[in-house]
């Protein structure tokens, strides 16, 4: 089936009412959950996974990828209108969003971040379409061991592009590769840390353990810190919120720019939005005619960081497909839903089912547009979902862990992995020890291994290959270059300052 | 740290210990009994939901109307739709 073919079967299966009424209502929950501070779209695709177990494949994973759509635009509702980044990648929204929206024009703010939001999505959706049937065709001819060294490469690259520590990023990855060889082994069936107990002999449910982590311990992160912040809906008119041609003739280089950093760093495993932002934001500043309004409700602020944070699920969304290797935590949590529905994203993906994936990529960009009208017309209810307040709020969602969690397996084991992974990684971001490489590394981690066993089998033992394959071997240079880059700033910087010890 | 500034890290400390606690709880009941699991849910949600609202009067009444809707829902899509059997 050629290029074409694909994309039209994708379309017409995009099309059917059923996936475009999941679309709509995820895109909804996704917004509603986005500008719900404390709650964030991870969590909401967590809670979401274990009602794949009742859905079609493609179904369930457009519900997933439109909550994602939807929840990373939706944070910027309360970043305008409260200061307070409904979700982490509309951290640099509340930089201007909100200046702008004391200085009484808050339409016109979330006018801008919707319409950034739409085109930074549109352009990573365009680079999806194009690049990743590519990618995968080259990766069809990559060996277990090429693949190795890439999962290698991937695993150093999330833990370095961590904000914080990357002793302890790497700490926190090698943690969910560790936790990730609980049960049977994948190769020769090895026992590993079952300690007799049947339960685990299938390894510690991811689905639990996804919930656990984003869900529950986010809720042990909110109720320490989080307070109802009294909101008064501003009036808002839709041609207010609905830009003029000549502002977005005068953004156009800031979108395409900020659209491009968005998608390249979506690409690199773990740097996530926040980070695409933060360039993006950035970069607009520093090639501003008025800088000094940056920080005062600049117009060029918000459609950097809105069109950046957009752009980055698009290109985390290229080595997911391609590879079967996470771009961001979302994606991870993307990757386990296809795992649950029994479909292994990486090359094969292409050839076996061509019909998802480009049904897939269509999906994204319905979602994209689906999350343009919604915000425009419904902004109004948005607001006011605000206004719940947390005492309703986390009751509900922590009875809908326990829930999500028992609906998996039918099995009490889960509910207590929630528990468990819920307290381990609240302790875990208390110790500044950062979630995502862990759960990166609780996907990548099995992957690695499989691939490196199968490529000894293949090669009688030997690990030359590693090194002998020029693709393995760049890849690995890169991971040892990727490591030591922050090592080698530090003395530079040490020795510089006149004090090399 | 100022005397106020303290009392309020005790707060915030015995908050996430009692959400730590509650849901142990409501876990463990659940695993051990055969008290119907959606009216431990309902009870639960209230109880909670009540005491993040500081045990204030007039959050109790929405409280208990949101326990029983949420429980209700829950009911509804998962105990009939999907036959899950829930202890």
């Amino acid at each position: 089936m050629d290029y074409f073919q694909s994309l039209s079967l994708g379309l017409q299966n995009a099309i059917q009412p059923i996936i475009l009424l999941v679309i709509f209502s995820g895109v909804t929950l996704g917004i509603i959950i986005g500008a719900i501070p404390g709650l964030s779209a991870t969590m909401a695709i967590a809670l979401t996974i274990p009602m794949l177990f009742s859905m079609e494949a493609i179904n369930g994973i457009a519900l997933l990828i439109s909550i994602w759509v939807g929840g990373v635009t939706g944070g910027l509702i309360s970043a305008t209108l409260l200061k307070i980044p409904g979700t982490p990648s509309s951290i640099v929204t509340t930089f201007d969003g909100y200046p702008m929206a004391q200085n009484g024009e808050p339409g016109k703010a979330l006018g801008y971040g919707i319409f950034a939001s739409v085109m930074g999505g549109g352009f990573s959706y365009i680079i999806l379409f194009t690049m990743a049937p590519a990618i995968a065709n080259l990766a069809l001819k990559l060996s277990y061991f090429e693949f190795f060294s890439i999962v290698m490469c991937a695993i150093v690259m999330i833990a370095d592009s961590t904000e914080g520590s990357l002793i302890k990023a790497l700490i926190s990855g090698f943690l969910g590769m560790l936790i990730a060889t609980i049960g049977i082994a994948p190769v020769d069936a090895a026992f590993r840390f079952t300690f007799g107990w049947s339960q685990l002999n299938a390894g510690i449910p991811l689905t639990s353990m996804l919930i656990g982590l984003f869900a529950v311990s986010q809720i042990l992160t909110e109720v320490q810190y989080s307070q109802d912040k009294k909101l008064i809906p501003p009036s808002l008119a839709l041609k207010d919120m609905i830009p003029k041609w000549k502002e977005i003739l005068e953004s156009k280089f800031n979108i395409l720019r900020s659209s491009a950093i968005g998608t390249v760093i979506g690409i690199v495993p773990g740097a996530g939005a926040v980070t695409a932002s933060i360039i993006a934001y950035n970069q607009a500043k520093n090639s501003s005619r008025h800088p000094e309004k940056f920080g005062k409700g600049s117009k060029e602020g918000i459609i950097a960081a809105e069109t950046a944070n957009n752009a980055m699920t698009g290109g985390a969304m290229i080595p997911t497909l391609t590879l079967g290797i996470p771009g961001c935590p979302v994606a991870a949590l993307l990757l386990s839903g296809l795992i649950i529905k029994d479909l292994q994203p990486g090359p094969a993906l292409f050839a076996s089912n061509p019909e998802l994936v480009y049904c897939l990529f269509w999906v994204f960009f319905i979602s994209n547009f689906a999350m343009f009208f919604l915000m425009l017309i419904f902004m109004k209810p948005f607001i006011m979902m605000l206004k719940i307040p947390k005492h309703i709020l986390f009751p509900i969602i922590l009875a809908m862990c326990v829930m999500g969690a028992y609906a998996t397996n039918n099995r009490m084991i889960d509910v207590w992995v929630i528990f468990s992974f819920g307290i381990l990684g609240f302790f875990l971001e208390k110790g500044g020890f950062p979630l995502g490489p862990l759960v990166l590394g609780l996907i990548l981690g099995p992957i690695a291994e499989v691939q490196i066993r199968q490529g000894l089998t293949a090669s009688a033992g030997t690990f030359m290959p590693l090194v002998t394959r020029p693709v393995s071997l760049f890849f690995l240079i890169l991971a040892f270059f990727v490591l030591c880059w922050p090592f080698y700033q530090e003395w530079r910087k040490k020795r510089r300052s006149g004090h090399p010890h | 740290m100022t005397e106020s500034q303290s009392q309020a890290k005790k707060t915030q400390n015995s908050r996430v210990i009692f959400t730590i606690i509650a849901l142990g709880l409501y876990i463990l009941i659940i695993s051990t009994t055969e008290i119907s699991y959606f009216l431990l849910t309902a009870v639960f949600i209230f109880l909670y939901g009540c005491y993040l609202a500081s045990w204030k009067w007039k959050n109790i009444l929405p409280i208990a109307c949101v326990s029983a809707g949420t429980t209700t829902i829950i009911y509804l899509i998962f105990g009939k739709l999907l036959k899950v059997f829930f202890p």
